[in-house]
């Protein structure tokens, strides 16, 4: 599958800066293999998982604290360069979405980058991928059920998901798009 | 009765060899095999390893393993509950806790692990099951620029649901702003 945004956060990374990369979704050989080559600290937190916000979201919270500061276990004061979200965030309802990000705005500095997956209309184009990079311009999508529930554009994105806005977006075949994630600290 | 002049690398079916005794090095200018230890699968160890040889994990050990010179393979039916550090680490089985490779951590497709990696190279094969973080470090040689981008039409770009400015190649007109490091 090619991607059309990921060669610019990518390709011009500087192999001598240490990077902090999230990647929500599961391990996979693709990605590792890639991330070999560079100085990082490769985070994977696969929510996709049955062992993720799933299992949480069905346990009681505290006061204040969202589902995902449960699943996330990163140490502290880890702040990413990089967040790979693949099509996750249609996984997720409203209110985890705001969840996600609430979490995430302890985690990222301003010149974090992140990218997604969307519908570019409300109809999913997605079955359940798991998502592998293979180059900076091109991914292996490997089937993964089930299929995500929710359809949100990137106005919903924009509207929910503070810090991160979209930077920019491109069309995909199969009504798909993919974004390009930036952090905005003020809201 | 027997014919004690039969070759017996000849068995057709390729029945295991005898178990010989190891090459003893010195005047016959062979090299003795590197020591190596199995923890079997019915062993269940608990507290700390230390030591100057490989070693098979087919049972359970909890606690730590430090062989920092040496080769861990976990086995498919190995499980180890423990910070491990060794040269290199082999994950076949289920591993619980800290790796730290000197030269390579390998997880095999049957390998399933929880917890954080730390080595200059981490092969995660197809199959593998991880949860945690990998800390990579390839050493200076080992890094070199991501492969070039192929020559693919550039896109129409939206940007929350406004057109992006482009070059006239077809190019965005502006490029992300440069990442900051984080420790």
């Amino acid at each position: 599958m090619a991607t059309r945004l990921l060669p610019l956060v990518l390709e011009d990374i500087d192999p001598e800066r240490r990077l902090t990369i999230l990647d929500i979704g599961a391990a996979t050989e693709e990605s590792v293999r890639f991330f070999n080559r560079y100085r990082c600290r490769l985070h994977f937190a696969d929510l996709f998982g049955e062992t993720g916000y799933r299992r949480q979201h069905r346990d009681a919270r505290r006061p204040h604290e969202t589902v995902f500061d449960r699943v996330f276990d990163f140490p502290r004061g880890t702040v990413f360069d990089i967040c790979f979200f693949w099509d996750f965030l249609n996984y997720l309802d409203m209110a985890l979405l705001r969840d996600l990000a609430q979490t995430l705005r302890r985690h990222v500095h301003k010149d974090t980058l992140g990218h997604a997956f969307l519908p570019f209309s409300n109809v999913l184009p997605f079955a359940g991928k798991r998502f592998g990079l293979h180059t900076p311009a091109e991914l292996t999508v490997k089937a993964d059920p089930p299929p995500p529930p929710h359809a949100h554009t990137n106005k919903v994105i924009a509207r929910s998901f503070w810090p991160f806005a979209v930077s920019r977006a491109t069309l995909l075949e199969e009504n798909r798009q993919e974004l390009l994630l930036e952090v905005r600290l003020d809201p | 009765m027997f014919d004690k002049r039969r070759d017996t690398n000849n068995d057709p079916i390729g029945a295991p060899a005898q178990t010989a005794p190891p090459p003893v090095s010195g005047a016959s200018g062979r090299a003795n095999p590197a020591p190596r230890a199995t923890i079997g699968p019915t062993i269940v160890i608990s507290g700390q390893i230390s030591g100057q040889e490989d070693m098979i994990v087919a049972g359970k050990c909890d606690g730590t393993i430090s062989l920092p010179d040496n080769t861990v393979t976990v086995v498919s039916e190995g499980h180890v509950r423990a910070n491990v550090a060794a040269n290199v680490v082999q994950i076949e089985g289920q591993v619980e806790g800290d790796v730290d490779g000197m030269d390579k951590v390998v997880i095999s497709a049957t390998g399933r692990m929880e917890g954080n990696i730390k080595a200059p190279r981490v092969i995660l094969n197809d199959g593998a099951k991880f949860k945690g973080s990998i800390d990579m470090d390839p050493g200076i040689e080992a890094r070199k620029p991501a492969e070039p981008k192929p020559s693919a039409p550039k896109p129409k770009l939206t940007g929350d649901g406004r057109p992006i400015p482009m070059d006239a190649g077809g190019a965005p007109t502006t490029t992300p702003r440069p990442r900051g490091g984080s420790s």
